[in-house]
């Protein structure tokens, strides 16, 4: 319903104001049926009315015309209130001029002129009713005319606060289809670069190599014909050439290999890590397997760099020679613990996260979705937790 | 019997060496120098007056097309042979306006070579001539 009025809010201060200056005519109507005045009476509410839908056309214009409006029909409210018959149900009229002003002009003018409004209307209730039977109209008028406005400007807010929120929104989902953009033309460019890269190299060091090859071959063919004497420096170089070619290629072809993690799967190229730091650095981790992980390639892919960039941080940092390392894999959902008892570090070296990579290894898990969690207490070591929940294949 | 006088204009030493060896077996061609770029390229043609330069169409400093202008602002009577591994469309228009007056393949049969570095001295010396 807050909803429905929000949306047509502006239909709905004109129907209440005109509902109110409509039933307050009827009533004062009824009231002087009968009576010499009803001419001079109807003559003050028609004037009221038509300045109110004068209001209504002019609602664009000027603020002037409203506040010139305002005071025609304050002016009108005060003439019916003198009227000698002293009838109270004039100051429901207050009620239909603070939707006027509550809708014409932003907050402060607005509960100016309902200020100024609950005042007229006070002071006459007082001076035609009396203290003990204007005070009462005077407090409940008093809190309708500002309690109508409030209820306005609330809605107004909300709407804006939902407009602005709105646009919010279809900003971020701009900046987030940008940013798919961006992320496909880099990843692209990566791709052109690479191969750029590998023609490069392809022509640099193999091609240029077998080149000097095929000449050399010739060079040992019409050799064989002229001066067979030369040919045998000419087998020797083509054999170093051969050589050399064979080892350019190893490297591009070292160069080119998936990594261990695609190749094998995170659990084996996790193992064969911890093997290494132990036979290189006689690091001791131990592994405790529970499950099986459910990763995309990346993903497994992006969790074994920082596992191992937390064991090296341990190894490098911690002052200790063992750690471990906890996988629990469940459906889609893996976390990862890697635990040391070395000295730990403090708050203050966890917030300078830069210098220990820390900050690069919450990247890395944030890329993929991942998230990570740092626990240390100088004295009491570490535990780096990681959690990351995917629906890829298993690696 | 006056030889032609070559110029080896390539960035590796290998196949710098083996065209030399190639060349030297022929009798009517002397190799009168070798460039590693294309900047020396361009001095060496000045300093040693080649009939053909035999140049690699990539190398690290100074390509082969950038020499091939430098080699043209010099001098219109010598021979531009541009070796290449593989050329496209544009590569070839783009070297025909450097000043190279033929391609050849990088896997090209000697015989192949040689006569390519003839054809073009041929041609230049004409035009030279004329």
């Amino acid at each position: 319903m807050l909803r429905f009025i929000s949306r047509h809010k502006n239909l709905f201060i004109y129907l209440a104001a005109y509902f109110f200056a409509v039933s307050i005519t009827l009533r004062y109507i009824f009231v002087y049926l009968n009576d010499d005045s009803l001419p001079q009476v109807a003559g003050l509410l028609a004037a009221f009315l038509l300045v109110l839908v004068v209001q209504t056309l002019l609602r664009d214009r000027s603020q002037l015309y409203t506040h010139l409006i305002l005071v025609i029909e304050t002016g009108i409210l005060v003439v019916l209130a003198l009227l000698p018959l002293r009838l109270d149900f004039y100051s429901t009229l207050s009620v239909t001029l603070a939707l006027q002003a509550v809708y014409a002009f932003s907050g402060k003018t607005a509960f100016r002129w309902i200020g100024c409004l609950a005042l007229v209307v006070a002071v006459l209730l007082l001076y035609g009713q009396g203290w003990s039977r204007g005070l009462p109209l005077v407090v409940s008028n008093t809190v309708a005319v500002f309690m109508v406005g409030a209820f306005v400007v609330l809605i107004r807010r909300t709407e804006a606060a939902h407009r602005e929120s709105r646009r919010l929104l279809s900003e971020l989902e701009r900046a987030h289809r940008q940013l798919q953009i961006y992320t496909a033309q880099a990843e692209e460019l990566a791709v052109v670069k690479d191969r750029n890269r590998l023609a490069r190299d392809l022509h640099d060091s193999v091609s240029q190599t077998i080149f000097s090859m095929r000449l050399t071959a010739d060079a040992v063919r019409v050799l064989q014909q002229r001066d067979p004497s030369q040919v045998s420096p000419q087998l020797d170089k083509l054999q170093e050439l051969s050589q050399s070619a064979l080892d350019k290629m190893r490297t591009m072809l070292h160069e080119l290999r998936p990594s261990v993690v695609a190749e094998h799967g995170l659990i084996p190229a996790l193992r064969h890590n911890v093997t290494l730091m132990e036979r290189q650095h006689g690091f001791k981790v131990t592994l405790d397997i529970l499950g099986t992980p459910r990763l995309t390639e990346e993903e497994a892919e992006q969790i074994y760099h920082v596992i191992e960039e937390a064991l090296n941080n341990v190894l490098k940092h911690a002052g200790t020679d063992r750690a471990n390392v906890s996988v629990r894999s469940e459906n889609n959902r893996m976390t990862v613990k890697v635990s040391d008892n070395g000295k730990g570090f403090s708050r203050a070296a966890i917030d300078k996260e830069k210098n220990l990579g820390l900050a690069g290894m919450r990247e890395r898990l944030e890329s993929v979705g991942g998230s990570l969690v740092i626990e240390s207490t100088p004295g009491e070591g570490t535990c780096i937790t990681m959690e990351i929940t995917s629906a890829g294949k298993s690696t | 019997m006056k030889k032609i006088k070559v110029l080896i204009v390539d960035d590796q030493e290998s196949v710098r060496q083996s065209l030399k060896t190639i060349l030297q077996l022929e009798d009517d061609l002397e190799v009168v120098g070798e460039a590693k770029d294309g900047v020396e390229a361009v001095e060496k043609t000045k300093m040693l007056e080649p009939d053909v330069v035999l140049m690699d169409m990539r190398m690290t400093r100074a390509d082969g097309l950038s020499a091939a202008r430098g080699i043209r602002e010099h001098s219109e009577s010598v021979g531009v042979v541009m070796i290449t591994m593989h050329h496209s469309d544009i590569a070839r228009e783009q070297a025909l306006e450097a000043g190279v007056d033929t391609f050849v393949e990088k896997g090209i049969a000697m015989e192949d070579l040689v006569e390519a570095i003839r054809r073009v001295y041929g041609k230049r010396g004409q035009d030279g001539n004329g």
